[in-house]
């Protein structure tokens, strides 16, 4: 089995996602880049384990954790989202510039 | 497979207590009517002192480092040091909180709850050795802390702070586990040792695919210590956050950065030094100067500091990149964590100082704090000695860190050593304007018109002890160095084992 086209598109949602974040201004859109991150990431573990063919299955499991912080840090993000919006009454990046230098 | 599982209990004892004071606290929030919650901050007070002690008796048992869960985990003499600062920086950040969580409206359990989870993930950091348990302790200590810095709900600047926070948080979680994707599919192995020995073996530790993964973990960790150019969130938080968590935030998860850094890089990629180690000193460079000029305008207390610590890590990052180059990891690592241990006595120091500056003056510019002195005598010692300290005036703690990190940096006899050194002459000069220019104001000026003092106690009986504590440590290190020839001891056998 060649992993190369795997590694490929796992590259590229890494990269998409790294986009996303410098460039959408939606605090959710944001959120969702760094969903896509570290989907990313699982992707490659998942993809290496399996071209490794390790005994452990260390990289599944490495999955398992990731995706169970992933959620986790969702959680909080869209906790402080929906105080920011409760607040603010808007979710767009560019308009947090209360603090400068 | 057969599993065959047995538990070194006392060896995890300390994070087990912690464990439990987790519990212990959110429980007694739950069960406590609102009027005795304050028993919760002395439960978190009594579980930090008391997961404490065990670590003295490791300390005495151990000699050698000992192995745990087949290699992910570590107890040596190293980590033991490093868990008893953050289990005492956690303390005095307790101490800090019980006042000042109070007097607002925000007085509430879960504070104490996040804070120890924090702690628990701090002290699996400094244990670990493999990269699903290092993931999980930087995470733990992290993703507290985001809950933490927007802890003043109705404020906007500590909503802004938290969003900015957070998303870069999460942001370097997700570079740091790319890097270590590559880094399981080069080796296909967690553990930090049979992932170097790998490297080494397959003459892969200068390969692209390594160098990629070590500048990912690079960046990413960058981001939790704050150097340039990932320094950008720190202020804005620190603003935002109330300030026993600033306090926190620039000590304890900078210093869980840090450590974490220490042993991803000498411990996966000991052999790559010539390639990080440059990466390195262009970081710490810049991050002194870009820290310490950004401090120098700064009028906001808060954000003086936030810059202040972001100058100071790039000192304490300094012997670590000549390490890199020299290969003298030793000498590296022993320079800075001392100067990382005294560096989080004399900063808890003076977020104390601006603490208590604030709550008397009620303003949050250091040009109106003419004078305060007069109402407030011990705390204008203290923002001397303290501030003093952080600038490296002899006989204080921080000269003796400022010393080892000199030391470590010229005895490399790199060119890049000599330079950093240059570069950290020149800043320690700038950073004595701006710490000079506070204790100054408050002696000397005169007082200023737009503020009026308050004429309560300020200084409290926790912030008290909190403030000699920090005192007595910044004086005995400077006073009675050869303390941390331990440390020394300790770096050695952390890099053996």
């Amino acid at each position: 089995m060649s992993v190369q086209p795997f590694l490929i598109a796992a590259a590229g949602l890494f990269s998409i996602g790294i986009y996303g974040i410098l460039v959408r201004r939606n605090v959710v859109m944001v959120l969702l880049s760094i969903e896509l991150i570290l989907n990313a990431v699982n992707i490659n573990f998942v993809v290496f384990d399996a071209m490794l063919r390790d005994a452990m299955l260390q990289g599944q499991i490495f999955t398992i954790f990731i995706i169970t912080i992933a959620a986790a840090e969702v959680g909080i993000g869209l906790a402080i989202v929906l105080m920011l919006f409760r607040n603010r009454k808007t979710a767009n990046i560019n308009e947090f510039d209360l603090m400068k230098w | 497979m057969e599993a065959n599982i047995s538990i070194n209990y006392f060896a995890i004892s300390s994070e087990l207590i912690v464990v439990f004071t987790i519990i212990a606290t959110i429980f007694f929030d739950l069960l406590l009517p609102r009027k005795s919650k304050f028993y919760v901050a002395l439960v978190a007070l009594l579980g930090s002192l008391v997961s404490f002690i065990p670590l003295i008796f490791q300390w005495v048992n151990y000699e050698n480092a000992l192995v745990l869960f087949e290699g992910s985990y570590i107890v040596d003499k190293f980590s033991l040091i490093l868990k008893g600062l953050f289990i005492l920086v956690t303390y005095l950040t307790f101490l800090l909180s019980i006042n000042f969580i109070e007097s607002d409206r925000y007085y509430q359990g879960e504070y104490y709850y996040l804070l120890l989870s924090s702690l628990l993930g701090a002290l699996v950091v400094a244990s670990s050795r493999d990269m699903l348990t290092l993931f999980i302790g930087i995470e733990l200590a992290s993703a507290p802390m985001f809950l933490l810095s927007g802890w003043k709900k109705g404020d906007q600047k500590s909503n802004e702070g938290a969003i900015k926070f957070f998303l870069l948080g999460v942001l370097s979680a997700s570079l740091i586990l790319y890097g270590f994707s590559l880094l399981y599919g080069l080796t296909g192995e967690l553990i930090f040792s049979e992932i170097s020995k790998i490297l080494l073996v397959k003459n892969l530790s200068t390969s692209p695919a390594a160098l990629l993964s070590a500048m990912l973990i690079l960046a990413g960790i960058g981001f939790k210590i704050s150097v340039v150019p990932f320094h950008s969130w720190a202020p804005d938080t620190y603003e935002g956050s109330p300030l026993p968590v600033t306090a926190y935030l620039s000590v304890s998860s900078k210093a869980t950065g840090f450590v974490a850094l220490m042993i991803i890089l000498t411990k996966i990629y000991p052999e790559s030094g010539s390639s990080w180690g440059i990466v390195l000193v262009i970081i710490s460079g810049l991050t002194m100067f870009i820290g310490n000029l950004s401090a120098l305008q700064q009028s906001n207390p808060v954000r003086l500091l936030a810059y202040s610590s972001i100058a100071q890590a790039g000192f304490i990052l300094a012997p670590l990149a000549i390490s890199g180059i020299s290969g003298d990891y030793e000498d590296g690592i022993y320079a800075s964590v001392t100067y990382l241990i005294i560096y989080a006595f004399m900063n808890l120091g003076a977020f104390l100082v601006v603490n208590v500056l604030i709550n008397t003056s009620g303003s949050n510019d250091i040009y109106e704090w003419g004078g305060l002195s007069k109402h407030q005598p011990l705390t204008a010692i203290f923002a001397t000695v303290f501030f003093f300290s952080l600038a490296g005036i002899p006989p204080l703690g921080g000269w003796f860190a400022k010393f080892v990190v000199f030391r470590s940096l010229l005895s490399s006899g790199e060119i890049f050593g000599i330079t950093l050194a240059v570069i950290g002459a020149i800043n320690a000069v700038i950073g004595l304007v701006f710490y000079a220019r506070i204790s100054k104001i408050i002696w000397m000026d005169a007082p200023s018109e737009n503020i009026t003092v308050t004429t309560k106690n300020t200084l409290l009986s926790p912030l008290k002890v909190v403030g000699f504590i920090s005192l007595a440590i910044t004086f005995m290190a400077g006073i009675f160095p050869n303390l941390f020839s331990y440390l020394g001891n300790a770096a050695s056998l952390f890099l053996n084992s």
